[in-house]
C-alpha cells in the first residue's frame, strides 16, 4: 500500500508578504545592531545595559510563550552585537607580538562562542515538541517494519534482552520482524587466520544463532565487515523488503509502544525519511557517576534529545543519531543506504536525505533504555568519533555550500557541525588568565569601566540566554565540565578532521579498564596540568592584588576569570576521579505488586528492583523459614495491564539496603522464553517508566542558585580527586548499600551502572 | 648637478629663484576684506594662500628641538592649524664667498636636498627648493640647514634674507570640533601663548561674575589643551584678530559676530568654531547658549576636553554635560605612592636599541611618595633587558633621572654592576634576557612630572652608535614606589609648582580660591593665567575654583591677585615680608610670588594664602606672563620668589616660624563625570524606548516568519 496516502498539504507562506516581511525584519534587525553601536555616551551605555538585562530577567518568565521567547533572544542578541562590535573595534591594539597573536586568538576563541550562541538560538528559537500519531484502526494499512539490532562483539545477555524487547514490541502481527545482523561472525571473522580468535567467532555465531532460533528472530550476517556499522545495515537491507526500518544498537533496548507511537508518523508525510527518538541512558555517563550527579541532575544527553532536538525539528532539520531511528527504506535505498566519506554516516545519511528535500521528525519521548559509556575512557572515544565525524561533514560536505538544502537546515547543520571545534576555545578560555596575569601578555584591552559596561551584560546574557534555552535541562556550568574535560583528547580529532579530512577511519581503541576500585582516569592528565595552571594564576593574582598594582582591574577581572576556570577545572578533577562501579547489573527501580509462591507458603509481595539476572522484593513468607535460601519459587507479578505475568526465581536470602529494611533477593530461573519475555517487559516495556525519570530530574534553577550546586558538586569532585590521588581508593569491596544510599528514596526508575558500553566498531 | 633629490616624492620639487620678495612680516595673501559677517558665512577661502616668513624671524622665535652644532641651524616652521598646506618654497639666498662645502637641507630629519657650491644657481646666489606637503606634520615641522665640515650656517647662508613660502588654502578642516585639541596642542610648538577672550556681553565697568568664572574654566580648557605652555589670555567686547579667541556669551549677545545660522542654532548649550572675523586664519571657538546657565554648560564642556565632541561638526548643542566621579586628568595619572608599574603602562615599547633613540620615559609621580618620615625610601626600578656582550666588549649604560646621572650600570657578559650604588648582578646573561634590580633614592626624583632615562655606551671612549642592536630594553621593566606618610611641609612653592599643592588637594579645584583684588583687566587676565597654570600642573581642570574680585571670602586655599597697594596689612599677616618690604624687592617692573600660612588651628584644618603682586596693577599680567615662563616657573622653590624683566627669578626661604602639616592626599572629587555631550547622546529613557520600539515588532515579524516558514504538517504538536 501507498503508506504517504494519508498525508496532509504543507502550509505554504506567500511569497510576497513573505518576502516583505523578510524585508522588515532585516530593517529591524539594522537597525537594532546600529543603536548596539557603542558610540552611544556612557551613562546611556550604563542604563542601556542595566535595562536589557533587567528585561532579559522579566522575559525569563516567559519562555513558553513564541513571542516572548523570540523577544528575549532579540534582546539578548542585542546585548551579543553590542559586545561584539565594541570588542572588535575597541579592544584589539598593537603592544608586541606575541600580546598581539594571543589576543587574536582569544578574540576568535571569542567569535566562535558568538557564533556558536547565535546559530544556537537560531535553532532553537521555535521548539516544537512534536507528538505521536495514532495508527490507523484498519492495521492492513500499517505499513511494514524490520528491526535491525546490528552487532560487533556485544554478549549474548545484551541482545538476548534487546531482541527479546524487540520481539515484545507491539504491533500488528506479522508486519514487523526482528534481525539482529552479527558483524561478529560474518564469513571474514570465521575465517580469520588466528586460531582462537577464529574459534571465537565460530563459537560466538553459533551461540547467537542459537539464541536467534530460541527467541523467534532473525540472524543475518554477511561476507565481510566492509563498511562497519553502515555496512552491516545496508547488507541486511538488501536481504529484508519492509516498507520502514528501526536500527537499534545492540544495547538499545526499545520499549513496547516504539513502534506504535512512531510509525504513524510516516503515514502523514510522504517526504519524511526518519522520525528520531532520544537515546535514554539507564547508567550515568562517567561524569555523573564519578560526581555523583545523576539522581539529581539531568543528563548531558538530555540537553540535546530534550532541547536542541525540538529546536532542529521545527526547521525540518533533525538529527539523525544512529539509532532509535525509524527510517523509510526507499529513502534509503535511493541513497544507496547509509553511506559517506564521514565516520558519523548516520549524521551524513540525514544530511543528504534533506538535501534531496526528504524531511524528518522528532518525537521526544524516551522509548529506548540504553547504556552510556562508563569510562571516562570510552567516553572520549565515544565523543572524539562524534567530533571526528561531524567535522568530516563541515570539511568535506559543508551544510553552508551543500545544494538543496534550506536555510534554516543549513543554519542548523552549522551548528551541529561548528559546535565540535569546542576543544580550540575551551584551552584559549583556560590559558587565557595565564597568558595576562603570568606572561603579561596584554590580550584584551580595555578599561574596567569599558568592561563593566560591555563584557559583563554580555557574559549575564549568554548565561542567561543559556539558562533559558536549556536551563531545565542543564545546569550553569555542567557544560563548561563536560567541554573542558575532553577539549584536549579531542584535539587530535579536530586536527584530523581539518588537515586530513578524508584520511582513514578513526582508530577506536577501546580499553578496558578495570572498574572494581577508584582510580584517577589515566585521560585525566590535562584536566590536572590546567588546573595546576589556573591555580597558579589565581595565587599570583591574589598576591598581586595585596602587593597592590596598578592593574588593580584587569587583576581582578582576570581573577575572577581564573577562579571560575578552577572552580571548573575542579568539577572536571572530579569527574576523572572514577568511582568504583559496585553492583555489575543494571537495576531499575520498579514498583511492581503480586504474590509469591513457594513450596510451602504464598504471600503478597512488591518488587522494588529489577535486574537483568536479580531481582528484589519487599515482603515476607508468612512463617519464619518457609522459603530457605537456594529454593525455587514463582512470583507471579501484576503488570501494567492488570495481567499477570509468572517469573520463576530462586531465592538467595535477605540483602540489606542501607537505610532501608532487608529486601529478598530472587535470582531469575526462567523455564522458558516466555518467563524472559515478560521479565523484559517488566523492565523495559513501559516508556513511561523513562519519561517520569527524567521529568523529575529536569528542574530550572535560577544562575545563583544553579552556580552554587555546581560549585558544590565542583568542591566535593575536586576532594574525591585529592582522596584518591593521596588517600587511595576505596578497593574492590561489595557495598551494594552503599549503592542504595545513592538512590532516590521514591520509587520508579532508577538505574545504576553495569558495564562499560561496546564501543562502535 | 645643483640639487640631489633623495625621494622620489621630491620630483616635484622646482627651483625657483626670486619667487616672492622679502618681507620680514608675515604676510597674508589675498588680504581679507568685507565684513566680517559675510567672511564668517564664508568659511572656506578659495583663492591660493602665502604666508611669508624670514628666517632670522623663525630663529627668534624657534623651538629648537634638535641639538644643533655651529654647522646647522634648525627652526620650526610656523604651520597655521587653520591652513592646508599644499608646498612650502625654501628661498636660500648665499653669501657671496660662502665657502665650498655642499649645504644640506633636511624637513623633519628627512635630507630633502644637497645644495652644490660648484652650480651655478648657488653661485647666483639664491636657491628655491620646494618641499612638497606630504613631507609637513600636522603640528611640529622642523627645518634644518647644515654645512657639512661644521662651519658656520650664517657663514654660507644668509639668514636675514632667506625666506620661507608655505602656500596652501585655509582648510574646511579646521572649522570641526574635532580639530578643536590638534589646533590647540599645535600653539605648544609654534609658541603661540596668546588668546583673546571675547566677551559681547560684559559691561562697560569689568566683567560680571559669571563672565569671570566662564574666562577661567575656558581658559583652563585652551590650557590643557597646549600642553606645558601656559595661555597669555586677554579680554574685550570685541574679537582680536591678531590671535585666536573664545567667543563666550548668551546667543543675543554674540549674534553680531557670528553667522545667522549659527545663531539660529543656538538652541541649548553650544559649542562651535568659526573663523574670527576679518581674520579667517584665526580660529573663534564659540561657546554660547540662550541663558547664562547654558552658556555655563557650554563652557564646561569645553572645559572638560575629555568630553569628546564629535569630530565631524562644526558645531552641537549639548544636552547635558555630566561631571567626573574621579579626577579626570588630562595626560597620565600620577602612580600612586606604593604601587608597581611597568614600563609599558608608561608607554615604552620593547624595541632594540638604535643610535640617538634613548629609551625614555616620563611620568608622574604624586606628592606623598615624597612626604616627610620616608626619608632614606627609594624607587626600585627592575630593568629587564636582552644584551649579548662579551667581557672583551662591554656594555654600560647609565640611568638618568630628571638629566641627572643615578646609576652606571656596565654589562660585561657575565656580570652586571652598577656604580653609584655598587651592586653586583651575577648570572650568565649574555644572549639573554636579564634583570637588573635598581634602587634610586627618592631624592633623585621630584613630586610631579619625572624623566627616566636609560643611556647605553659601548665603553667609556666608545660612541654609542656601537650600542645599536646590541641592547633592548623590555617594556616589562617595572618601576616600585615606595608607600607614604600622608603629610608635607607648607609653605612651599616648589610643591606648589610640581603639584599645584596646596590648592588640588581635590582635583577638581573646590580647595582654590582666587581673589582679584585689583579691578582692572591685568588682575582678571592674570588671575585666568595663574587659574590655567594651575589646571595644567594638577592636569585636570579645576572647574570648583573660586575666581572673584575682591578679598578672599572662603576658607580655601587662597590665591591672592593684586599690586601691592592692594595689599592691606591685614591680608598679609604671617607673610614673609612686608609690602613695604617688598616694594624695595620688587622693584617697578618686577613681580613677586609669596605664600605664608595663615592663623588658626592646624589640627582642624589648615589654610595658606599665595599672592602674585607687583608694584603697578597695569602690568600684572606681563609680570605673571614672566613668572609662568619655564625658566621662572623652574626655579620657584621656599616661600618667596622675586623676578623681574631683566632679572631671572630668585627663589628664598624666609619663614621661621612653625611649618604646616598637612595632608597631601589626592582626593577624589565630589560629583559626576565627564563625558559631557557629543551628538549620539540620547535620552537613557528614550533609548530605552527605542529598543523596545524596535525589538517588539522584530520579535512579531520573526515569529510571523518562523510560523510561515513551516513546510511541514504538524498535527497534534506543541509548541515547547
Amino acid at each position: 500500500m501507498d503508506i504517504s496516502q494519508q498525508s496532509e498539504e504543507p502550509v505554504e507562506a506567500s511569497g510576497l508578504s513573505r518576502f516583505l516581511l523578510v524585508l522588515i525584519w532585516v530593517a529591524l534587525a539594522s537597525l537594532i545592531v546600529f543603536i548596539a553601536s557603542p558610540t552611544v555616551e556612557q551613562d546611556t551605555q550604563v542604563v542601556m545595559a542595566m535595562v536589557v538585562v533587567g528585561l532579559l530577567f522579566i522575559l525569563t518568565r516567559f519562555d513558553k510563550s513564541p513571542v516572548g521567547r523570540i523577544l528575549f533572544l532579540s534582546l539578548a542578541g542585542f546585548i551579543v552585537a553590542r559586545y561584539l562590535i565594541w570588542r572588535s573595534l575597541n579592544t584589539l591594539e598593537f603592544h608586541d607580538y606575541a600580546s598581539f597573536s594571543f589576543a587574536i586568538v582569544l578574540f576568535l576563541a571569542e567569535l566562535y562562542g558568538v557564533a556558536i550562541f547565535l546559530l544556537g538560538a537560531f535553532a532553537n528559537v521555535s521548539p516544537f515538541r512534536r507528538q505521536p500519531s495514532p495508527l490507523p484502526e484498519d492495521q492492513e494499512k500499517w505499513p511494514t517494519v524490520d528491526v535491525f539490532v546490528p552487532s560487533y562483539n556485544e554478549s549474548s545477555e545484551v541482545l538476548e534482552t534487546t531482541l527479546l524487547a524487540a520481539r515484545e514490541m507491539s504491533y500488528a502481527e506479522g508486519k514487523f520482524k526482528v534481525y539482529l545482523l552479527d558483524d561478529g561472525g560474518t564469513e571474514e571473522k570465521c575465517e580469520q587466520r588466528d586460531p582462537g580468535a577464529r574459534a571465537g567467532a565460530i563459537a560466538r555465531k553459533e551461540e547467537l544463532q542459537a539464541l536467534c532460533k530460541e527467541l523467534g528472530v532473525n540472524y543475518l550476517t554477511r561476507k565481510r565487515n566492509e563498511s562497519a556499522k553502515a555496512g552491516n545495515i545496508n547488507a541486511g537491507m538488501e536481504k529484508t523488503d519492509s516498507e520502514l526500518v528501526l536500527i537499534l544498537d545492540a544495547d538499545h533496548v526499545p520499549a513496547q509502544d516504539f513502534l506504535l507511537n512512531t510509525v504513524g508518523r510516516f503515514l502523514l508525510d510522504p517526504m519524511l525519511f526518519m522520525v528520531q527518538t532520544p537515546h535514554f541512558a539507564i547508567n550515568p555517563d562517567p561524569v555523573e557517576r564519578n560526581l555523583q550527579t545523576y539522581d539529581s541532575m539531568p543528563s548531558e544527553q538530555e540537553m540535546f534529545y530534550a532541547g536542541v532536538q525540538y529546536g532542529l525539528d521545527h526547521w525540518n532539520a533533525s538529527s539523525f543519531c544512529g539509532s532509535a531511528a525509524l527510517l523509510r527504506r526507499s529513502c534509503l535505498e535511493e541513497i544507496g543506504g547509509i553511506s559517506g566519506q564521514t565516520v558519523t554516516e548516520d549524521a551524513e545519511t540525514a544530511l543528504e536525505l534533506h538535501a534531496r528535500g526528504y524531511s524528518s521528525e522528532y518525537i521526544g519521548r524516551p522509548m529506548i533504555a540504553g547504556l552510556a559509556p562508563s569510562s571516562v575512557q570510552s567516553f572520549i572515544i565515544q565523543r572524539s568519533r562524534w567530533a571526528l565525524g561531524m567535522l568530516q561533514i563541515f570539511m568535506l560536505s559543508n551544510p553552508l555550500f551543500k545544494r538543496g538544502l534550506s536555510f534554516s537546515q543549513r543554519l542548523c547543520y552549522m551548528n551541529s557541525c561548528m559546535f565540535w571545534f569546542f576543544p580550540l576555545a575551551r584551552i584559549v578560555y583556560a590559558l587565557a588568565p595565564c597568558a595576562f596575569l603570568i606572561f603579561g601578555l596584554k590580550i584584551y584591552s580595555a578599561n574596567s569601566e569599558s568592561f563593566l559596561l560591555f563584557a559583563l551584560p554580555y557574559l549575564i546574557a549568554v548565561l542567561m540566554t543559556a539558562n533559558f534555552l536549556y536551563g531545565r535541562l542543564r545546569w550553569p556550568f555542567i557544560s563548561d565540565v563536560y567541554e573542558m574535560l575532553q577539549a584536549v583528547h579531542l584535539l587530535p580529532a579536530v586536527l584530523q578532521a581539518v588537515t586530513r579530512p578524508k584520511s582513514g577511519k578513526f582508530n577506536v581503541t577501546p580499553k578496558r579498564e578495570s572498574m572494581d576500585e577508584d582510580f584517577i582516569s589515566s585521560l585525566g592528565w590535562p584536566v590536572q596540568i590546567l588546573f595546576l595552571v589556573n591555580l597558579a594564576v589565581v595565587g599570583v593574582g591574589v598576591s598581586r592584588l595585596f602587593q597592590g598594582t596598578e592593574d588593580l582591574y584587569p587583576t581582578a577581572i582576570t581573577l575572577f576569570w581564573a577562579l571560575l576556570n578552577t572552580l571548573v577545572l575542579a568539577g572536571c578533577l572530579g569527574a576523572i576521579s572514577e568511582r568504583r562501579i559496585r553492583r555489575e547489573e543494571t537495576i531499575v527501580k520498579v514498583s511492581y505488586r503480586g504474590r509469591i509462591k513457594g513450596e510451602r507458603a504464598s504471600t503478597n509481595f512488591g518488587i522494588v528492583e529489577m535486574g537483568n539476572k536479580s531481582c528484589w522484593v519487599d515482603g515476607s513468607l508468612e512463617g519464619e523459614g518457609s522459603l530457605r535460601a537456594g529454593e525455587f519459587a514463582t512470583l507471579l507479578v501484576q503488570n501494567d495491564s492488570g495481567e499477570e505475568d509468572l517469573l520463576r526465581v530462586r531465592y538467595n536470602g535477605r540483602r540489606e539496603i542501607e537505610g532501608s529494611k532487608p529486601l529478598m533477593e530472587f535470582d531469575y530461573a526462567p523455564d522458558d522464553v516466555e518467563e524472559k519475555a515478560a521479565r523484559v517487559r517488566l523492565m523495559y516495556g513501559d516508556s513511561q517508566r523513562w519519561v517520569d525519570f527524567q521529568a523529575r530530574r529536569q528542574k530550572r534553577h535560577n544562575l545563583l542558585f544553579g552556580t552554587a550546586i555546581f560549585s558544590f558538586f565542583a568542591i566535593r569532585g575536586f576532594f574525591s580527586h585529592m582522596r584518591i590521588l593521596f588517600g587511595g581508593g576505596e578497593r574492590g569491596q561489595k557495598h551494594r548499600e552503599e549503592v542504595g544510599s545513592l538512590m532516590p528514596e521514591t520509587t520508579n526508575a532508577v538505574l545504576v551502572p553495569i558495564k562499560p558500553k561496546q564501543a562502535p566498531h | 648637478m645643483i640639487t640631489r633629490y633623495l625621494h622620489p616624492a621630491l620630483l616635484s620639487a622646482i627651483i625657483a629663484p626670486g619667487l616672492v620678495g622679502a618681507a620680514d612680516q608675515i604676510s597674508i595673501l589675498p588680504t581679507p576684506d568685507g565684513v566680517a559677517r559675510e567672511l564668517a558665512r564664508k568659511n572656506v577661502e578659495a583663492a591660493p594662500l602665502t604666508i611669508t616668513h624670514g628666517f632670522d624671524e623663525l630663529m627668534a622665535n624657534s623651538l629648537e628641538r634638535h641639538p644643533a652644532s655651529r654647522g646647522s641651524r634648525v627652526v620650526s616652521l610656523p604651520t597655521l592649524t587653520r591652513m592646508e598646506t599644499e608646498f612650502v618654497d625654501i628661498d636660500l639666498v648665499f653669501r657671496p664667498n660662502g665657502g665650498a662645502q655642499p649645504v644640506l637641507v633636511f624637513l623633519n630629519n628627512r635630507e630633502i636636498a644637497t645644495l652644490d657650491p660648484a652650480s651655478e644657481q648657488f653661485q647666483s646666489g639664491r636657491v628655491v627648493i620646494r618641499a612638497e606637503a606630504e613631507f609637513l606634520n600636522d603640528t611640529h615641522n622642523f627645518l634644518e640647514i647644515a654645512t657639512s665640515d661644521d662651519a658656520f650656517v650664517e657663514h654660507v647662508v644668509d639668514l636675514r634674507r632667506s625666506r620661507l613660502h608655505l602656500t596652501g588654502a585655509w582648510s574646511t578642516r579646521a572649522l570641526r570640533l574635532g580639530m578643536l585639541d590638534r589646533h590647540f596642542g599645535a600653539k605648544e610648538a609654534k609658541g603661540e601663548a596668546h588668546l583673546h577672550l571675547c566677551l559681547p556681553g560684559s559691561e562697560i565697568g569689568g566683567l560680571r561674575q559669571e563672565e569671570l568664572e566662564w574666562g577661567s574654566i575656558a581658559t583652563q580648557g585652551a590650557a590643557l589643551r597646549m600642553g606645558n605652555l601656559t595661555p597669555l589670555p586677554t579680554h574685550g567686547v570685541s574679537p582680536d584678530q591678531n590671535v585666536d579667541n573664545l567667543l563666550i556669551g548668551v546667543a543675543r549677545d554674540i549674534a553680531p559676530l557670528i553667522p545667522e545660522d549659527d545663531v539660529r542654532g543656538i538652541t541649548g548649550p553650544y559649542v562651535g568654531v568659526t573663523p574670527v572675523p576679518g581674520a579667517p586664519h584665526r580660529l573663534m571657538v564659540v561657546l554660547s547658549g540662550r541663558t547664562p546657565a547654558e552658556v555655563s554648560q557650554s563652557v564646561l564642556s569645553f572645559g572638560l576636553i575629555k568630553c569628546g565632541y564629535p569630530g565631524h561638526l562644526s558645531n552641537i548643542v549639548i544636552d547635558q554635560v555630566h561631571l567626573p566621579m574621579t579626577p579626570a586628568f588630562i595626560r597620565k595619572p600620577p602612580l600612586f605612592a606604593g604601587s608597581q608599574t611597568t614600563l609599558a603602562n608608561l608607554g615604552f615599547k620593547t624595541e632594540p636599541y638604535r643610535e640617538n633613540e634613548i629609551p625614555e620615559f616620563r611620568f608622574n609621580l604624586p606628592l606623598d611618595v615624597f612626604a616627610i618620615g620616608e626619608s632614606g625610601s627609594a624607587v626600585d626600578l627592575k630593568l629587564e633587558y636582552w644584551c649579548p656582550v662579551t667581557p672583551a666588549n662591554p656594555l654600560n649604560f647609565d640611568v638618568m633621572v630628571n638629566g641627572t646621572n643615578v646609576a652606571s650600570v656596565t654589562l660585561a657578559g657575565h656580570s652586571a654592576s652598577y656604580s653609584v650604588n655598587v651592586i653586583e648582578v651575577s648570572s650568565d646573561q649574555s644572549h639573554q634576557r636579564a634583570e637588573l634590580p635598581l634602587q634610586i633614592p627618592i631624592e633623585a626624583f621630584e613630586a610631579g612630572m619625572n624623566e627616566l632615562s636609560i643611556v647605553p655606551r659601548v665603553a667609556q671612549d666608545r660612541p654609542m652608535a656601537r650600542a645599536s642592536g646590541r641592547f633592548a630594553l623590555f617594556d616589562s621593566s617595572s618601576i616600585s614606589l615606595p608607600g607614604s606618610e600622608p603629610a608635607v611641609e607648607l609653605p612651599d612653592l616648589a610643591l606648589t609648582r610640581k603639584t599645584a599643592f596646596p590648592f588640588v588637594p581635590h582635583a577638581d579645584g573646590s580647595n582654590l580660591e582666587v581673589a582679584l583684588l585689583d579691578p582692572g583687566h591685568e588682575a582678571v587676565n592674570a588671575g585666568w593665567m595663574m587659574t590655567a597654570k594651575l589646571a595644567q600642573v594638577s592636569n585636570t581642570l579645576l572647574y570648583n575654583a573660586s575666581i572673584h574680585r575682591g578679598i578672599p571670602i572662603g576658607d580655601r586655599q587662597t590665591l591672592l591677585i593684586g599690586s601691592l597697594e592692594t595689599l592691606s596689612p591685614d591680608l598679609l599677616l604671617g607673610a614673609p615680608m612686608s609690602a613695604t618690604e617688598l616694594s624695595y624687592q620688587i622693584g617697578p617692573e618686577g613681580g613677586a610670588l609669596f605664600q605664608f600660612g595663615t592663623g588658626g588651628d592646624w589640627k582642624a584644618g589648615y589654610s595658606t594664602v599665595t599672592v602674585l603682586t607687583t608694584m603697578r596693577s597695569a602690568n600684572l599680567m606681563a609680570v605673571g606672563a614672566d613668572l609662568v615662563r619655564e625658566e621662572n616657573w623652574r626655579g620657584l622653590g621656599g616661600d618667596l620668589a622675586l623676578w623681574a624683566p631683566n632679572r631671572p627669578l630668585d627663589a628664598f626661604e624666609m619663614t621661621a616660624s612653625q611649618p604646616l602639616f598637612v595632608d597631601p592626599e589626592i582626593q577624589p572629587v565630589q560629583s559626576s563625570t565627564v563625558l559631557g555631550s557629543n551628538g549620539y547622546k540620547i535620552q537613557p529613557l528614550h533609548w530605552a524606548a527605542l529598543l523596545l520600539a524596535l525589538a517588539i515588532p522584530f520579535s512579531l515579524v520573526t515569529r510571523a516568519l518562523i510560523a510561515g516558514g513551516g513546510k511541514r504538517p504538524r498535527p497534534s504538536g506543541a509548541f515547547y
